[in-house]
């Protein structure tokens, strides 16, 4: 093991000093449809525990037939991989039990068993007992179809949704996503979502150019589907970058964006009392734009090194003027998280 | 210490000198009588070699032994007196056949005996064209004797390897036969005989000084004869420090053991003033081994791509696959990097490479030998299943040089290196401890400084990574040496660092971001010692004290090792009877140890991707302990014949960490099917022909993780395989010659993982597999200009997770590795070298999913999942690559500097080592190694 992880790791830095890998485009331009965060209103729950989940989709055709769903019952997979619920899923499908789902909702609920801890058997010498339940989640410009194998192929290759075209072909990542997210139970113990700061309006803000705040679009399950924010360049220049021929390169013209968030280094009671010693949660922010390009994820907290401030992202131009839109979404390592929207613009050429 | 030596042992003869009459009809055998010669080497003093002032003066400094001719005194001298020269080798004539005088039979009857001195002429074709009576002695003697000398045939005097004519005095002794010879009083002496050729042209080295030492601190000197041979007879039994000095030559030195009754042959080839710093890393013994790759310092100095790192040097072998990247894994014959062990002097260190592949953390200039067994190695090696690697530290440098290079018997004297190149700086210290008679020391220290210039470098160029390693390796060495046994004590160690903070993490997974704090050290006192117990038995003996630790953290993941690893080996070498040999020891290893493990449970290779690790619960392992592996093994050497060599040996394991035991039967053998000779040019070349095999059993216990209460399964059994191993080593010429071995392994009890009955994971023995292949090497050995080999491996490596499992290509699967290389001076002090190689491209797991679906998108982490196919059934294209070096080497009257250029990858060709893929896992493209990578070094030596 220690072999591997020096090699490894002299791997990985040598290889990203040399630069040897492609370019693609980063994960934070939002071109094709995506998904850009599932948020439950409780990242860790209690056996019995009813959970919210509110799915935050963006397509960027704009198309008005995009069908979701949402499909529960999953519960402690083997080995705790999502791809231990296809079999599940198959067994309880030809046994005439269909797992709970709900389609073209953007949000779902689930309840978790009261045995979800108790009926676990994997468990390893002094390590905490958990039960952990999977919701998968999906987006599709077609049709969503549940196909449950009883016998499923192995590994990742039984995943039991597809999304078809009106001919029946299955489409695929740019017009399907499917995803999936964990809720863990620990027993009496919970794990609040990181969060936005919010003014006594309620409503979150984003710093830009000059340190001038600016009002979010939106912030949590609200951004779902929230109108478009018109900008006008004149009357919040900060708010304003002007165009880029080069379409979010690095060297276009940028502009900082920094979103308000609640310095919440929340204690990690779990590890703390496994580890004995008191741990802070991992957190990070994951940035998303519509045009031009951006920061993609940026460190939030450490649990060494503490709070980082300057989590702030460059806006790179893009090449067209018009409404860019930002989201920022706020993760933790226990599954927390929350989203925010806010518009910017990019000035049309003189 | 330079140049390569090699030893026999010849059975016990009844008397050293009945070799001198080898070929030639010295002993009167018909009727009664003898015209036995007394050969007394002392009495030989051939006049024509007077002349030589070398000889002249090797010989005012001791017993001048010269090669034996025939019976009787003979003294040369040249017909013709030749005019001065700078050493003349003057060889001279030897005779070929004796010619025996009849007894005169008035004289026999009388009970007479004499002695006539003749003055012999010898013509350039070794013909005896006049006897001349110098010393009568009457009674039908004088007749008698002039007959038979007019009929004797020498192989005439040579200068320079030109025939000359020449006289000698000749003495013909008649002795009336004794009515019975006394049996031969039971020796009391052995002898010790040798050649000495030079290196590389594989000719004679004629008029070096031979110098031997005794366990009794007596010096003895002898000069080589225009064949190069020397002898020194009536030696006490024991072992021998020996020095040849020759001008022009490399100082050479070894040790030899003379036994009683028995003459050692040794043949030594002493390289010429060498460019490079001296190190020996090649030392011949008879082997236990079916297969042990050796490389001299040469090869090691000069392979480009390697930058002059020995350890890196081996990837150019036959059965190592092609590492990832830069990565300094060594993959032997289809098994795991963690099949492969590291020695250093018999102590197991974890990991033989700076940040696993940077460069080695034993310098090449402290090496004195790297043993590498592929396969079937000694059942002195234990714990593994791969391969061996077995690196031996040098002994000090303390002879003194008049000028560079060139050989003195003074010693007493320091030596210094010092170089740097774009990634480190070193410098090397050694010689005499003052104050001291045998004690001597070596010093040495690296420190790496490339982060330096590297950082500024990635800042500019944007990378998000604006830190890079650093490592520092150090090795202290004391030696004491008093001739009948000799006792090292080493400290040695190295230490890596790489801090960062990463604020952007990685977008694949999160997890790899924040603090990246990455260490690992480690130190070792090592004792060492060989002692004589007797004259048939040897003690080896190592102890080692060590402290490793490592310690990885990366945001909230952690894992700390701490051990304190102590190694005892010891062997005891029996020699029981003729061509019987047995070696039983003992191999200890302990360890206290701490070991803090902090991370989601990893998947195994070859399962399907388990999603990112960010947001998945962590589990912790904490364990201290006291480790405890000890085994035995016994080993026979066994040479029933002259030309056959059967090693079987047992090894008992076991594993206080598994509860297990392992026992490992284990049978090797060679097979000179032609017997070569001539390969060193002292005879006729003829080719030999050596089949060689083994099978026998290997156990390699499971890895930590695997058996951590925790992360593993605890209780399950080592990984056993059983290697089968069938060659044949074929001499085309002196110097080239090519081996070709295939290999099987049977893998069985393989550690693997599957779904247990709590609905986990678990691992189990469950797995097999196998591994074959086929292993050729066309070698040119090095000589004074030139070196290289051409080796290919073809293999094939497959594993099953269970016995119902499908079968899989193994990660590190390779078929076809194509390695051509070679260096050649050019004289001036230039090199050039240039390697080529073409190899199976990498194998990767492809993502496939569903149809048009690559991935899924895990919500909690922000990044996606890929679907992931079979495994490793996506092979990257052809990997070629060519590196060249070129060296440059200065030398002046008591230094040398160099400077070499080394170029990787020259064509700047785009290797592909894996797949990489965009966010979602919709788009790939392969991911390159290393670009061109230009390295400079220089260097001053003294």
């Amino acid at each position: 093991m220690k072999r591997i992880l020096t090699s490894l790791l002299g791997a990985l830095a040598l290889t990203t000093a040399v630069g040897c890998g492609p370019q693609f485009d980063a994960p934070s331009e939002v071109k094709t449809l995506r998904v850009l965060g599932v948020k439950k209103d409780k990242p860790y729950a209690q056996p019995g525990d009813t959970v919210s989940l509110d799915m935050l989709w963006h397509d960027p055709k704009g198309r008005k037939d995009i069908q979701t769903l949402f499909l529960g019952g999953c519960v402690n997979p083997p080995g705790d991989l999502y791809y231990g619920c296809f079999l599940q899923f198959g067994q309880s499908a030809a046994k005439g039990m269909f797992p709970p789902f709900e389609q073209n909702k953007n949000s779902f609920q689930v309840t978790l068993p009261e045995d979800i801890i108790s009926s676990r058997r994997d468990v390893e010498p002094g390590q905490p007992r958990y039960g952990l339940y999977i919701v998968f989640f999906a987006v599709c410009s077609g049709t969503i179809q549940l196909q449950m194998d009883a016998k499923p192929g192995e590994g990742s290759e039984g995943l039991p949704i597809v999304c078809l075209d009106k001919d029946g072909q299955a489409l695929g990542s740019d017009d399907f996503v499917v995803g999936y997210t964990s809720i863990y139970s620990f027993d009496g113990v919970s794990n609040a979502n990181p969060t936005f700061h919010l003014d006594d309006d309620g409503k979150g803000s984003f710093s830009v150019a000059g340190g001038k705040d600016i009002v979010a679009d939106c912030v949590g399950a609200a951004c779902q589907g929230a109108a478009a924010v018109e900008v006008d360049c004149k009357e919040t220049p900060e708010r304003c970058v002007a165009p880029c021929d080069d379409d979010g390169d690095p060297s276009c013209p940028a502009i900082e964006v920094k979103p308000a968030i609640d310095v919440q280094q929340e204690r990690d009671a779990v590890s703390s009392e496994l580890f004995k010693n008191e741990v802070t949660e991992q957190m990070w922010i994951n940035y998303y734009v519509d045009h031009g390009g951006i920061s993609d994820a940026r460190l939030l907290n450490d649990t060494n090194s503490g709070w980082n401030s300057e989590y702030r992202a460059q806006l790179r131009a893009p090449k067209d003027a018009g409404p860019v839109q930002v989201w920022a979404v706020i993760h933790d390592n226990r599954g927390g998280m929350d989203f925010a929207r806010v518009t910017l613009g990019v000035t049309s050429p003189k | 210490m330079s140049g390569l030596g090699f030893r026999t042992r010849r059975v016990p003869v009844s008397s050293v000198f009945s070799r001198a009459f080898r070929g030639t009809q010295g002993r009167r055998s018909s009727g009664t009588c003898t015209a036995a010669a007394s050969w007394t080497f002392g009495q030989v003093l051939p006049l024509a070699l007077l002349l030589t002032p070398a000889v002249a003066a090797a010989q005012q400094q001791g017993d001048y032994n010269s090669s034996p001719a025939g019976p009787g005194s003979v003294a040369v001298k040249p017909a013709e007196p030749q005019p001065e020269v700078k050493q003349p080798v003057v060889v001279m004539p030897e005779i070929i056949h004796f010619e025996n005088a009849p007894y005169p039979a008035e004289a026999e009857k009388a009970g007479l005996q004499g002695k006539v001195v003749l003055k012999l002429t010898i013509d350039k074709e070794g013909n005896v064209t006049a006897a001349d009576v110098l010393e009568p002695a009457g009674n039908g003697f004088d007749e008698a004797a002039q007959a038979a000398a007019l009929k004797f045939k020498f192989k005439p005097a040579t200068r320079d390897g030109t025939p000359f004519a020449v006289k000698i005095k000749y003495s013909y002794d008649f002795t009336l036969k004794e009515v019975a010879a006394p049996p031969p009083p039971p020796p009391t002496h052995g002898e010790l005989d040798g050649v000495l050729f030079i290196a590389g042209a594989d000719a004679p080295l004629a008029g070096a000084e031979v110098v031997i030492v005794g366990p009794d601190g007596k010096e003895q000197r002898v000069a080589t004869d225009g064949s190069g041979a020397f002898k020194l007879p009536e030696l006490l039994p024991g072992k021998y420090k020996l020095k040849v000095n020759a001008t022009g030559y490399d100082p050479f030195e070894s040790e030899e053991e003379v036994v009683v009754g028995e003459a050692v042959d040794v043949k030594y080839r002493i390289a010429p003033v060498s460019e490079g710093i001296e190190i020996t890393v090649k030392g011949e013994r008879p082997p236990r081994e079916v297969t042990r790759r050796t490389l001299e310092r040469r090869e090691i100095n000069r392979i480009p791509g390697t930058s002059g790192d020995a350890l890196r040097s081996l990837q150019s072998l036959p059965g190592v696959a092609r590492p990832p990247g830069l990565a300094g894994l060594l993959i032997v014959r289809g098994s795991s990097p963690q099949g492969t062990a590291y020695f250093v002097d018999g102590s197991e260190v974890l990991g033989i490479y700076h940040f696993g592949g940077l460069s080695s953390v034993v310098p090449t200039e402290l090496l004195d030998q790297i043993d590498f067994y592929p396969g079937n190695f000694s059942a002195k090696y234990g714990r593994k299943d791969g391969g061996i690697v077995d690196v031996s530290l040098r002994k000090p440098d303390t002879k003194c040089n008049a000028d560079y290079g060139k050989p003195s018997d003074k010693v007493g004297c320091y030596h210094g290196m010092a170089q740097v190149d774009l990634i480190d700086l070193r410098a090397l210290v050694q010689g005499p401890v003052p104050g001291t008679k045998h004690w001597s020391f070596a010093a040495a220290g690296r420190y790496s400084w490339f982060d330096k210039w590297l950082k500024p470098a990635l800042e500019a160029g944007g990378s998000s990574v604006t830190a890079a390693p650093v490592y520092s390796d150090y090795q202290l060495i004391a030696d004491h040496d008093a001739g009948g046994s000799r006792t090292s004590i080493r400290m040695f160690g190295a230490n890596d660092e790489f801090k960062i903070i990463i604020t952007d993490p990685l977008a694949q997974d999160p997890v790899f971001g924040g603090s990246l704090n990455f260490s690992q050290s480690f130190i070792r006192g090592q004792i060492l010692n060989e002692t004589k117990l007797s004259s048939k038995v040897d003690l080896t003996s190592m102890l080692s004290i060590g402290h490793d630790t490592f310690h990885f953290g990366l945001g909230i993941l952690k894992f700390d090792l701490d051990l304190k690893p102590i190694s005892w080996r010891e062997e005891l070498a029996f020699k029981l009877a003729k061509g019987v040999k047995l070696n039983a020891g003992l191999d200890f290893q302990m360890s206290p140890f701490n070991v803090l493990v902090r991370a989601p449970r990893p998947p195994r290779p070859g399962e399907p991707d388990p999603g990112p690790f960010a947001t998945r619960p962590l589990r912790e392992s904490t364990d201290s302990g006291f480790g405890f592996r000890p085994a035995w093994y016994v080993e026979a050497e066994l040479t029933p014949l002259d030309r056959l060599r059967v090693v079987p040996g047992v090894r008992l394991d076991f594993a206080r960490d598994s509860g297990h035991a392992d026992f490992a039967p284990r049978l090797n053998a060679r097979y000179d099917l032609i017997k070569g000779a001539g390969s060193d040019g002292s005879v006729p070349f003829q080719p030999r022909t050596t089949l060689k095999g083994g099978v026998g059993v290997y156990n390699q216990p499971p890895e930590f993780q695997e058996t951590d209460p925790v992360f593993g399964t605890p209780n399950i059994d080592s990984n056993h395989s059983v290697h089968y191993s069938l060659g044949v080593e074929q001499e085309l010429t002196r110097h080239i010659e090519v081996s070709v071995e295939g290999f099987y392994k049977d893998l069985t009890n393989q550690v693997s993982r599957g779904p247990n009955d709590a609905g986990g994971y678990s691992y189990n023995n469950l797995g097999s597999g196998s591994v074959k292949g086929l292993e050729t090497l066309i070698k040119f050995k090095p000589t004074e200009r030139f070196f290289g080999w051409i080796a290919y491996t073809l293999s094939r490596s497959v594993r099953k997770d269970s016995p119902l499992g499908e079968e899989y290509l193994f990660q590190y699967d390779q078929t076809h590795n194509l390695i051509i290389l070679g260096s050649y001076r050019l004289g001036r002090g230039w090199e050039f070298g240039a390697r080529f190689r073409i190899v199976s491209g990498p194998l990767d797991t492809p993502v496939v999913g569903r149809p048009s679906l690559p991935a899924v998108y895990a919500a909690d982490a922000g990044s996606y999942a890929p679907l992931q196919g079979k495994p490793y059934t996506a092979r990257m294209p052809l990997f070629h690559q060519l590196d060249l070096r070129v060296d440059k080497r200065w030398q002046f009257k008591s230094w040398a500097f160099s400077t070499y250029l080394d170029v990787q990858n020259a064509y700047n060709h785009a290797a592909a080592e894996s797949y990489v893929y965009n966010f979602d896992y919709s788009r790939r493209s392969y991911q390159t190694g290393i670009p061109i990578i230009p390295s400079i070094g220089l260097r001053g030596e003294l």
